[in-house]
């Protein structure tokens, strides 16, 4: 809708991405242990609530961010893809965990190796589990890439 | 009486909640209240679209004309984890429930064939990933017994005190997100914030938050950190105060009370029948706990 | 506290079970299976674990299951516990039950063809070339 190239909306534009960026609803997809971090981080000790994204909504249709948190079995995929489908533009995903961003040791029969065969995914966050601190770390650097417009949705 | 209704019951391959009059009659008073409350997210939640409906045919057999199939997807807040659950219900009591599972199958199995002795903790560790201690010691005593090695004493201390330590944080999870959904939604910062203490002390010990791999067939990975004793002090002094607070928040609450009494109630030759072991099987009346009985 | 271990054949298989019943044994806990490939015959073998509360003792049963037919009588009307664990056991190994209520694929998708845990099952690893590493083929 907005083109990054035209000159005669650049400030509209940031305005824009910023409004995009400060208030980002997760939606849930905490398949496994990842999940736990992904409620640890958003509880009392590191907060995701001062980046706007406390509130987890239950439904994708109000959501902007999918957060795939854990191991994606072969009888999951085809809800995560439907899931996707169900959530509005602009949208990003993050591939929460090694589990989800490739198949980890789990390299075998009932596992998506990787979520990336199914949807796009912007920001990959590595470990097993990630910490708090890593899933903010890929949360800001997120809202980073979205300031400098590098993902245009 | 109650063995041959499971029986009957079973046969059909459903679970029913309960047939005893006396829950009936508790569903129109002040209690069922709440239980409207709980219809109206799901109501809800079927509007907005986030129950993956997929093509479970709503079948038109059933006489009353009340009752609806509800498929409550494998993604929805409320199950932390996946499980799809197809429901059938009546104005607002539940009549059957037919679970589907294995929306997580990793091959954990499969996996373990390939590995080492040594590895094989790394693979069971996330099997049950809110006490991953428990499951590598579970393997760490098989592999133990079936090749005859001897542990020492200070690992084996180590191990029981890890483990339950490990036991108080899963609880505190189970009371948490157990809270969060009732509605208690401060439980769940309380919860989780105990919860770190534990997690930090565990983190000096063996360098991961959950998921560890510290008990190993033949002892422990290494010892314990250098001040141990203190940060157990601590933590040992700060939980139980905040266990009381959780009493009094929850327990005299009448949300919870009406939410939660005489819903589900398992008896103990339900548990029995079904194989249920555990915090449900003493919950139902029945003392039994792994650790007096089989040291 | 004790732990036994029996073989049981599999035309006894149903009573044995419903007499350890009546003695005592009221818990079912486990009930997998084993495939023994090349390594000893018959193939396959289940295995049930039983609980007893009162007498604090466990029960380890053998059935070996003969080769040309997989099928094994269902304890479900003893132990109602036991159908998700037949289910899966259907599932993984290719054993049927007979007189099971529903036998369906729990842990795979219903389309799937082949019986996972099967020692001739590969474990379907798609081989990763690490970054830094030597190249394998």
């Amino acid at each position: 809708m907005f083109s990054p190239d035209n000159i005669f909306t650049t400030t509209i534009d940031k305005a824009v991405r910023w409004s995009r960026t400060q208030s980002m609803w997760p939606v849930t997809f905490g398949l496994a242990c990842c999940a736990i971090e992904m409620m640890a981080a958003g509880s009392a000790k590191y907060d995701l609530a001062r980046y706007g994204m406390e509130v987890f909504r239950a439904s994708p249709r109000q959501a902007d961010l999918m957060i795939v948190a854990g191991r994606v079995s072969q009888k999951m995929a085809p809800v995560l893809r439907q899931v996707y489908d169900q959530m509005a533009e602009p949208k990003w995903v993050i591939a929460m965990g090694a589990c989800s961003s490739t198949g980890r040791m789990f390299n075998n029969y009932a596992l998506v190796q990787g979520v990336h065969h199914i949807v796009p995914v912007d920001i990959y966050v590595p470990g097993c589990p990630p910490g708090p601190q890593s899933l903010m770390h890929g949360i800001l650097t997120l809202h980073d890439k979205i300031m400098e417009g590098e993902i245009n949705r | 009486m109650n063995e041959d209704n499971n029986i009957k019951d079973d046969l059909d391959f459903w679970a029913t909640n309960s047939e005893e009059g006396g829950w009936n009659i508790s569903s129109t008073d002040e209690g069922s209240q709440k239980m409207l409350e709980e219809e109206d997210e799901k109501q809800i939640k079927i509007q907005t679209g986030s129950d993956v409906v997929d093509d479970y045919v709503y079948s038109e057999e059933t006489t009353d004309d009340e009752r609806m199939i509800v498929n409550m997807g494998p993604q929805h807040p409320s199950t932390h984890g996946v499980l799809r659950l197809q429901v059938e219900l009546e104005g607002e009591v539940v009549r059957r429930v037919k679970p589907v599972i294995g929306y997580l199958h990793t091959g954990m199995e499969k996996t373990g064939e390939e590995l080492a002795y040594f590895q094989g903790p790394t693979n069971t560790t996330r099997m049950d990933y809110l006490s991953p201690l428990f499951n590598e010691l579970v393997f760490s005593l098989t592999t133990e017994k079936l090749l005859d090695i001897e542990v020492p004493e200070r690992a084996k201390a180590i191990r029981i005190l890890m483990t339950e330590l490990n036991r108080i944080s899963s609880h505190l999870v189970a009371l948490a997100t157990g809270g969060m959904d009732i509605g208690a939604l401060s439980m769940m910062i309380f919860g989780f914030r105990e919860r770190e203490l534990i997690l930090n002390f565990l983190e000096k010990s063996s360098g991961l938050r959950m998921n560890h791999k510290s008990i190993r067939p033949g002892g422990v990975a290494a010892d314990l950190p250098d001040n141990w004793q203190k940060d157990i002090k601590e933590i040992l002094k700060i939980i139980p105060e905040k266990l009381k607070d959780y009493g009094e928040m929850l327990l005299d609450n009448p949300i919870w009370q009406g939410r939660l009494k005489n819903v589900g109630i398992l008896t103990t030759e339900e548990c029995f029948a079904y194989g249920i072991t555990g915090p449900s099987l003493r919950a139902s009346g029945f003392s039994w706990d792994l650790r007096k009985t089989q040291p | 506290m004790s732990l036994d271990e029996i073989n049981v054949e599999i035309d006894q298989y149903f009573k044995t079970v419903e007499d350890y019943k009546k003695d005592g044994y009221e818990m079912m806990i486990d009930l997998t299976a084993v495939d023994w490939y090349r390594k000893k015959e018959p193939r396959f073998e289940v295995i049930v674990n039983l609980l007893s509360v009162s007498k604090n003792s466990r029960l380890i049963m053998n059935v070996p299951v003969p080769d040309e037919d997989l099928t094994i009588p269902s304890i479900c009307e003893i132990y109602p516990g036991a159908n998700f664990y037949e289910r899966e056991v259907f599932d993984m190994f290719g054993i049927k039950f007979e007189n099971h209520p529903e036998l369906t694929r729990i842990l795979m998708p219903d389309d799937w063809t082949g019986n996972p845990l099967r020692k001739d099952y590969g474990s379907g690893r798609i081989p990763v070339q690490f970054k830094n590493a030597p190249k394998v083929d």
